[in-house]
């Protein structure tokens, strides 16, 4: 049952999937199941049915079984190909082992249209057959996942006076888990928007002048590095923690914490350890530093920043005085188990919360590409698997959303003259999964000192929300022994405090 | 392609060379000297002119060892040593590994954001 709630002079809905506006009406149209099939099923379609080569013709058998049982208004290709395009799959696919990563195939015909070619639209009747069709092609062993279509919902549903609009509702990472943290259920209990408790996001620039972010956020050490890009990112992590909860723009997880920020630039070279001790100076037992770099370890791949001694050793420092600490775990595709890294600080613990990056519900790479890894359109993997950039070990504790976060900056959801008004749908990388994280601590940490007149251990906070989060999945090439870790689920952590 | 955001070319932020004293080993900034605890002392050389040699964390030198966890103890150990821009720390890092009081020292790594744009 959807709750009605007013929230920041918003009317909007509380669904099952999270916040919408009232305002806006879905259309017209029937539901319809997407179906991808996997890479090595030599599986094509016609307008009516499943077609495929003599030896592989029980699995288009099986799936024009499941579509005997239901009435089917149409079978289209998902990317509008052509019969010729979707036939020529069949070929590629037979020559292709299980599992196959599509870059190492690309010389054998895995090109995009071969990408696209799998994923088939399943149209039913009754819409109300699509969620039973969906999980009736997801039990053949040739269709790598069928799900209904997402009804989409416009990130701009409503405008404001000053000509921003709202953003929140194309904020999936709040959202009921297992898509999101289940931030919005968790506000629901005193403390737990991020109350009396502080921030510090350490990396190199930020707007802090952006209309959606409180007044008085504090550089407190460091020089900012005077470039676009570093504000844009600075900007984006301090969106999805503290932009503030009003009827325009986007609400930060933590919307209740405070935040200050600390440049990594002191005397004209990076020092990370030393933003990170002051940092701890200044703040409070409860209180969060989230660290937003990465750098080249010795594979040349980037790597988490406590593989330097004297920034593990500053991170140690902060977590003794209580306060938690999280870190991007880098994008470097690096296994952090290898014998190179023993006795590093990348396989010892350090206190801090190392932050993967883990593929989002809506997990196609939607309107760019990454060049040669993967193109415009690939599927970027299993909600919850690791993505390929995302480096992984034991150190590495939970994940967040690694792409296409909705927050603050860049320009491409909103632009305008000035950066204040800028929004962005796809911040991305360990980069955007940290602050998921930083926020759901900020939240948990707000809640304990709310119920409890004191905040939890650092120690504490990370067993609670590894072990409350919903779990890491496997997909192809990405394997649970290549370790991120849960994604929080903040209702179920809510109850440890 | 791995995502990441580089410092911008003319940033002005430079690479130095990290440091780490062996234990006992303090660098008197006035003088401008390593010190050891038995009083011996060592004056750095082989680094160009305008070199700087600093703390990485200033704040805990000169505190009372007794205020500090086993963390920060160590964090004192760790300092800079910035170049004139001009130069390569490359270079210079064999004649700084050579210096008596250093435990270890290395090219400070190349620092990036871990997003995509």
């Amino acid at each position: 049952m959807a709750k009605k709630t007013k929230k920041g002079g918003q009317t909007g809905q509380q669904s099952k999937q999270g916040f919408v506006s009232t305002k806006f009406e879905a259309p017209d149209t029937p539901d319809y199941v997407v179906v991808e099939l996997r890479y090595e099923s030599p599986v094509a379609y016609t307008t009516s049915r499943f077609v495929a080569s003599e030896a592989a013709a029980p699995d288009a058998d099986g799936l024009n079984e499941v579509l005997e049982k239901f009435d089917i208004s149409a079978i289209r290709s998902h990317f509008g190909l052509k019969a010729p395009e979707v036939r020529a799959r069949v070929e590629v696919a037979a020559a292709l082992p299980p599992e196959p990563k599509p870059e190492r195939f690309a010389k054998k015909g895995v090109d995009t249209t071969f990408i696209h070619s799998g994923f088939v639209q399943v149209v039913p009747k009754k819409s109300s057959d699509a969620k039973k069709l969906a999980n009736a092609l997801n039990r053949k062993k040739v269709v790598w996942q069928a799900f209904v279509a997402p009804r989409p919902v416009p990130a701009g549903a409503v405008g404001s006076a000053a000509g921003s609009r709202l953003f929140e509702p194309a904020q999936g990472y709040l959202y009921t888990p297992p898509d999101g943290i289940g931030a919005m259920e968790a506000w629901t209990l005193a403390g737990a928007k991020g109350k009396d408790i502080t921030i510090c996001d350490i990396e190199g620039n930020w707007n802090r002048q952006h209309e959606d972010l409180p007044a008085g956020i504090q550089l407190i050490g460091g020089t900012v590095i005077n470039d676009l890009g570093w504000r844009n990112h600075g900007t984006a992590v301090l969106g999805e923690m503290i932009s503030v909860s009003s009827a325009k723009g986007t609400v930060g997880i933590s919307h209740q914490a405070k935040a200050v920020v600390h440049s990594a630039v002191i005397n004209n070279v990076f020092n990370a350890a030393a933003a990170i001790t002051k940092a701890a100076s200044v703040l409070k037992a409860g209180d969060v530093i989230l660290i937003e770099l990465q750098a080249t370890g010795p594979n040349g791949k980037y790597v988490a920043m406590q593989y330097w001694d004297d920034i593990f050793s500053a991170i140690k420092g902060a977590v003794a005085k209580g306060i938690t600490v999280v870190e991007a775990a880098g994008n470097g595709d690096e296994n952090f188990q290898l014998p190179i890294f023993n006795n590093t600080g990348l396989q010892k613990d350090s206190g801090a919360i190392v932050v993967g990056a883990g593929v989002p519900p809506a997990n196609h790479v939607d309107f760019d590409g990454f060049g040669a890894a993967l193109p415009t359109y690939a599927s970027l993997g299993v909600p919850r698997s690791r993505i390929w950039f995302s480096n992984y070990g034991k150190i590495v504790n939970v994940q967040g959303w690694g792409w296409h976060v909705m927050t603050l900056g860049y320009g491409d959801a909103q632009g305008g003259a000035t950066e204040n008004v800028w929004y962005t749908l796809r911040f991305s990388g360990t980069s955007s999964a940290s602050p998921i994280v930083t926020g759901a601590v900020a939240c948990l940490q707000g809640r304990a000192k709310a119920k409890n007149g004191t905040p939890l251990t650092p120690a504490k906070v990370r067993d609670i929300l590894v072990a409350t989060g919903t779990p890491q999945e496997t997909g192809p090439g990405v394997p649970l022994t290549q370790h991120i870790g849960p994604l929080p689920n903040l209702p179920e952590a809510m109850k440890k405090v | 392609m791995l995502p990441a955001v580089r410092l911008p070319s003319g940033s002005g932020v430079r690479t130095p060379i990290d440091i780490k004293l062996k234990p006992k080993w303090h660098f008197d900034t006035n003088r401008r000297v390593f010190v050891s605890e038995s009083g011996e002392e060592f004056a750095p050389r082989g680094l160009p002119k305008k070199s700087r040699i600093v703390y990485k964390v200033p704040s805990l030198v000169g505190t009372d060892p007794a205020r500090l966890s086993k963390s920060e103890k160590d964090l004192q150990r760790y300092m800079h040593v910035i170049l004139p821009p001009s130069e390569s720390p490359a270079r210079y890092v064999d004649v700084v590994r050579g210096w008596p009081p250093v435990a270890a020292a290395h090219v400070a790594p190349e620092i990036s954001l871990p997003s995509t744009a």
